[in-house]
């Protein structure tokens, strides 16, 4: 097998655990109606790190997508909240990859708060209401601890590098 | 372990600002006592706020209008008027929100300071 499919192997793999996690933690209710927890961003930071930027974009836009069919609300706010985090958590995290200045556990709480953002700020205009910030707080602390499980787990499959185990060449760098 | 620090330091920030956001928004909605005021041709006719139960009656020359004041929000319960459009309206809960009648020429609005909590 060429490197070029097993790099696409890998890259779908990654999206359909994205999907599963994304599924799952979507039965979670927090605080308001349609906000998630973001523990697919373990996957995000994975690709962050190991693939090009791009490739991560795409399975990003990828889940939300897949997930809001196979649950039913695409195009419905909570489609809307979900893009609107997923984007605003991606660029957060892409940037704080590239500048080294916190580990992959600080990454991903960075990430964490800005899809708490992005989903809240989707929601007020939705709602058309400014009093949903009261929930900010609560879900910053929360964002902590979901920033900190997904980065602790990216971390541990970053450092045994488990893409290389598959994808094993060193001329071309993933 | 440079990095380590910096990570340990966002904790903290983030919770403290946390922290911080949350109790600036409870003193703000502490002292957000809604206030009722009742305008009649205009002219403020009462000032209430909604911390007891009180029922008032207004007097016009065509009718009169029965108001309840209740502690989570202010109704119009009885009517003389034709079309009924205060009574239908319910309960104002929220500050800023109104209650008018055209023909009396009656405005009840509810005013309270700082944000309110929507559920």
């Amino acid at each position: 097998m060429n490197n070029n499919l097993k790099r696409l192997m890998i890259i779908s793999m990654l999206l359909a655990m994205a999907i599963v996690i994304n599924y799952l933690e979507s039965f979670i209710p927090i605080f308001i109606p349609g906000v998630r927890l973001g523990l697919a961003n373990a996957i995000i930071l994975i690709m962050l790190y190991e693939f090009k930027w791009y490739e991560a974009l795409a399975v990003d836009i990828l889940r939300i997508l897949l997930v809001s069919l196979i649950r039913g609300t695409f195009l419905s706010p909570t489609f809307y909240m979900a893009l609107s985090g997923g984007m605003i958590s991606f660029l957060i995290m892409l940037l704080f990859s590239r500048i080294k200045v916190f580990s992959k556990v600080g990454v991903s709480i960075l990430g964490s708060l800005g899809h708490a953002f992005g989903q809240i700020i989707i929601a007020m205009a939705l709602l058309d209401s400014i009093n949903l910030i009261y929930y900010l707080p609560f879900i910053a602390v929360l964002s902590i601890g979901t920033g900190v499980l997904s980065g602790m787990v990216a971390s541990i499959y970053l450092r045994r590098s488990i893409t290389n185990i598959f994808v094993n060449d060193n001329e071309e760098k993933l | 372990m440079k990095r380590f620090r910096n990570d340990i330091i966002l904790v903290v920030v983030i919770l403290v600002l946390s922290l911080a956001f949350y109790f600036i928004y409870r003193a703000f909605n502490s002292s957000n006592e809604l206030v009722c005021k009742i305008y009649q041709d205009q002219e403020l006719k009462y000032e209430i706020s909604l911390d007891h139960e009180e029922e008032i009656t207004l007097d016009t020359k065509d009718g009169k209008m029965v108001i309840v004041i209740e502690k989570d929000g202010v109704y119009v319960k009885e009517s003389d008027c034709d079309d009924k459009i205060c009574v239908n309206q319910g309960k104002i809960k929220r500050g800023g929100e109104v209650i008018t009648c055209l023909p009396y020429r009656i405005y009840i609005k509810l005013e309270g300071k700082g944000a309110d909590v929507y559920l």
